[in-house]
């Protein structure tokens, strides 16, 4: 996760991680659904306020961001210069609002003119990113690892085995990644060296892990499944959860303000186009 | 004309990833009518651990990072590859999907969270196809068709959301990443299966 779980007593903490997961998905939805800037600002504002409720840490995620600010903007201007939106809030959206290439260098200039249409589209665009990553971020800033994988476990649909599998996985990515160290440690107690020596000379020093990496993982995969069947699984289809979760009011509140948000937000655009460009 | 961001380039997107799935199903079902012993699973105790400690290793294959020539190459499709020529294309497939959910999910959903679905989509088809060209051709030829349809299938929905231009710029690094992952997961396969079927020494038995 961009930013770890910390385990706090805010109000968005005690939330039920299935109405946070239906506030994650509900501010997907609307992100995807609106077009406008605008609309994609006041979003955007709405998510900030959730997170401030959080108490989210806003400087971890200050490299991301930086990051992203900075491949959002060219999106924005390969947009701005590539494309003209069919809009419904724009009266010219083809009209050129500056030259990346100013009129002032001779022989080249003016040229790569942006379109309105299409940078306003960009700016949209960058915001849904954004927008995204924010969400995700302080989902998975409130809510810890295994609440994510029980709301997997939980959904109706999805196999019993699909849950086990994947939290299961989430565990065991440390322990994979402890036999990885100790591989590479035993290599370069050998004197390999992975960081020196041309690309391929860098994949076969990698493949040296990889091969004995897997070996290790069939073997520990054996040794699970005899854990597993020596405790039955899959003899039952009737299975409990160590925590059963149990909604109060206030997880009611913002369960049926999320939902009821995106599907106002898919009607008012369906019917009056509000939130498109 | 991209589609944009929108519900339109997404609902577009989508479709593409079930037309993934809808190839990947057709593939597979050669694959299990030709060679049954080989890609023909049984979802049983064993294999079900299988996947589970293969989609670990491809989270955890995220963190090995290889620097290259146009950018950082991860490894998070290796294990996909390897599940698909060592156990079966469902067992491969499975593992791609679930391991690209878990690399995602581990780097915090950087690329966009509404286009993972698509990616685990585009993984199960990639290492299918990847397989089937194994079995019919060779291990060069399925690292080739592994990358290009690797290649088309993460970057084919982008390109028809925000256009061609960014995409053409993100061409050399999924192109390495992906030949990278290919190679690496199928000559490891082939090597763990070249071992398997060796004798071995009488001095060891």
């Amino acid at each position: 996760m961009i930013v770890e779980y910390e385990s706090k007593s805010s109000a968005v903490h005690r939330l039920d991680p299935r109405v946070k997961f239906a506030w994650m998905l509900a501010a997907i939805v609307i992100s995807v659904m609106w077009t406008h800037p605008v609309y994609l600002i006041l979003l955007g504002l709405t998510v900030v306020g959730f997170g401030l409720l959080a108490g989210f840490p806003w400087s971890k995620i200050r490299g991301v961001l930086s990051f992203m600010i900075i491949v959002t903007a060219i999106i924005t201007l390969v947009q701005g210069a590539t494309y003209v939106p069919k809009t419904v809030t724009l009266d010219e959206p083809a009209r050129v609002l500056f030259h990346l290439i100013p009129g002032w260098i001779p022989g080249v200039g003016p040229a790569c003119s942006i379109k309105v249409g299409g940078f306003l589209y960009g700016i949209g665009m960058a915001l849904k990113v954004v927008t995204v990553l924010v969400v995700v971020a302080i989902f998975g800033y409130t809510t810890s690892p295994s609440e994510i994988v029980q709301i997997i476990a939980r959904v109706p649909f999805i196999p019993y085995q699909v849950g086990f599998v994947m939290s299961t996985a989430w565990k065991f990515v440390p322990v994979v990644q402890m036999q990885m160290r100790t591989l590479m440690d035993a290599h370069r107690s050998k004197g390999v060296d992975f960081e020196q020596g041309t690309f391929a000379e860098k994949i076969k020093k990698t493949s040296g892990i990889v091969l004995p990496l897997f070996a290790n993982s069939l073997s520990m995969a054996d040794t699970m499944a005899l854990a597993m069947e020596s405790r039955a699984f899959g003899s039952s289809r009737k299975f409990t959860f160590i925590r059963p979760y149990q909604m109060d009011r206030f997880d009611w509140v913002v369960l049926i303000g999320s939902l009821g948000a995106m599907v106002a937000c898919i009607a008012l655009l369906a019917v009056f186009k509000l939130g498109a460009l | 004309m991209p589609l944009g961001q929108g519900a339109l380039g997404l609902g577009v997107s989508y479709a593409l990833a079930l037309g993934y799935l809808v190839l990947m199903w057709f593939l597979g079902g050669i694959l299990s009518r030709q060679y049954p012993i080989e890609h023909r699973v049984t979802w049983d105790t064993r294999t079900i651990a299988r996947v589970t400690i293969l989609a670990a290793v491809a989270g955890a294959g995220a963190m090995i990072k290889i620097p290259g020539p146009a950018t950082t190459i991860a490894l998070d499709a290796a294990a996909g590859y390897f599940a698909a020529a060592f156990f079966g294309w469902p067992v491969g497939a499975t593992v791609a999907a679930i391991g690209c959910f878990l690399a995602n999910a581990l780097g915090g959903f950087a690329s966009w969270l509404p286009m993972v679905p698509i990616y685990l989509a585009a993984m199960a088809l990639t290492v299918t196809i990847a397989v089937f060209v194994a079995k019919k051709v060779n291990i060069v030829a399925a690292i080739i068709v592994g990358t290009i349809v690797n290649t088309i299938t993460c970057l084919g929905p982008w390109a028809l959301m925000i256009g061609t231009p960014l995409m053409i710029a993100l061409l050399p690094s999924q192109i390495i990443g992906s030949a990278v992952n290919a190679l690496v997961g199928l000559s490891v396969a082939e090597a763990l299966k070249a071992a398997q079927n060796r004798k071995r020494p009488e001095s060891i038995d």
